[in-house]
């Protein structure tokens, strides 16, 4: 059973929404999909988002060249239906992704305690997506946890729990000590308008 | 006037991406094992190389301390050093490897700095030094063999030497009961 659906509807909707994001976040889901599966699992991505409609070549990818943000999230569908992923398994995508991450090596100067991280994540989204607004509200230095809030992004809910895997991966890479990461509050789930994620560390 | 700003981000965007693959391309091209580590000890990034001297895949050296990966207790003593005093060099340790066998290596390493910020972490090298140290042990096993030939030689000459010594006194001795055989024949 896949546990992310989409529609065609909602996949063209996407691809024409306004709103881009940096090759350098595609190339980690690249670098994923080899290390799974190899060449021949990049082809069968490929060819499940020739299916959706929307072709796509991974080796063609540049760091820094900007993409529709549908075309993100469709490859974290095709790569979740292609190895047949749950939702564990994509927050797991997430941890794994700062790791080889090209953006994550360009900021690693900020990269020398959660807090310091935290503090720029809202910079750094700012300079790889054109959309959403990531905020950090509150760091609680003492009790070793944070609040982030992702607002005016509400693509497709697998990217909350990739995201909610990323966080963990970017805390444990600073700090190095056990992290979860929880999504509070979720747009999907008529909550409230924004993603919040608390994290621990 | 946006065209022209366009342009600028453009281009800066191209020059990030050139530095980038350059890099990459240095950091792959090298034989030697390195890794950047923040100031807690945390492998922040490696190169082939590492990967490969080690065993270990990339995903799960980048996010684990570097004392995972070296013999207990130099990671932070080289770690302190080098964020103490800028660099270290020459220390030899040991890397773990990924399973059973260690190597052993000597390492180098560089504090980084961004101005106005202080440090932000060390980059390490690893020389490999097992085939120095099989060299050394053969150096050592060699010369333990020369050590035994000699004594055996030693032995072989005191051997010898003795029983020359035992030749000589024989015949003075015969040349003495020669000359006391004499003596009676002449008394008779």
């Amino acid at each position: 059973m896949l546990h992310y659906e989409i529609t065609k509807e909602a996949i063209n909707e996407m691809m024409n929404a306004p709103g881009e994001v940096c090759g350098a976040t595609l190339k980690t889901d690249k670098d994923f999909i080899l290390k799974k599966g190899g060449e021949e699992k990049l082809k069968e991505v490929e060819k499940e988002l020739e299916e959706m409609g929307h072709p796509f070549s991974y080796k063609k990818i540049e760091n820094m060249k900007f993409y529709p943000w549908g075309r993100r999230v469709l490859s974290l569908v095709a790569i979740s239906r292609v190895f047949k992923m749950d939702r564990e398994e994509i927050k797991e995508m997430g941890m794994n992704a700062p790791k080889k991450s090209f953006l994550v090596k360009l900021f690693m100067r900020y990269f020398l305690t959660p807090e310091s991280t935290f503090k720029k994540v809202s910079s750094l989204w700012r300079q790889h997506h054109t959309i959403g607004r990531l905020e950090v509200i509150r760091i609680n230095k003492e009790e070793r946890n944070t609040s982030l809030r992702l607002y005016n992004l509400n693509f497709h809910p697998i990217f909350c729990d990739y995201l909610c895997g990323y966080f963990i991966g970017i805390a444990k890479m600073v700090e190095g000590s056990q992290v979860t990461c929880e999504e509070k509050k979720c747009f999907f789930k008529g909550e409230s308008f924004f993603h919040e994620f608390f994290l621990t560390w | 006037m946006v065209n022209e700003e366009e342009n600028k981000v453009k281009t800066l965007l191209e020059d990030i991406s050139l530095l980038e693959s350059y890099i990459q391309e240095l950091f792959s091209f090298t034989p030697l094992p390195l890794c950047f580590v923040n100031p807690k000890g945390m492998v922040l990034e490696v190169n082939p190389a590492f990967v490969k001297a080690t065993g270990y895949d990339e995903y799960d050296i980048v996010g684990e301390n570097l004392k995972a990966f070296m013999k207990e207790g130099d990671a932070e003593k080289i770690l302190k050093e080098v964020l103490e005093k800028d660099s270290v060099k020459g220390k030899e340790t040991v890397i773990k490897k990924k399973g059973e066998g260690d190597i052993p290596v000597t390492t180098f390493a560089k504090s980084r700095k961004i101005k106005g910020e202080g440090v932000n972490g060390a980059f390490f090298s690893f020389f490999d030094l097992t085939q120095v140290k099989e060299k050394e042990i053969e150096v050592k096993e060699t010369n333990k063999k020369l050590e035994e030939k000699m004594e055996e030689m030693e032995k072989i000459n005191r051997l010898t030497i003795g029983r020359e010594v035992k030749m000589v006194e024989l015949k003075e001795e015969i040349e003495n009961l020669k000359k006391e055989l004499k003596k009676y024949k002449k008394e008779e």
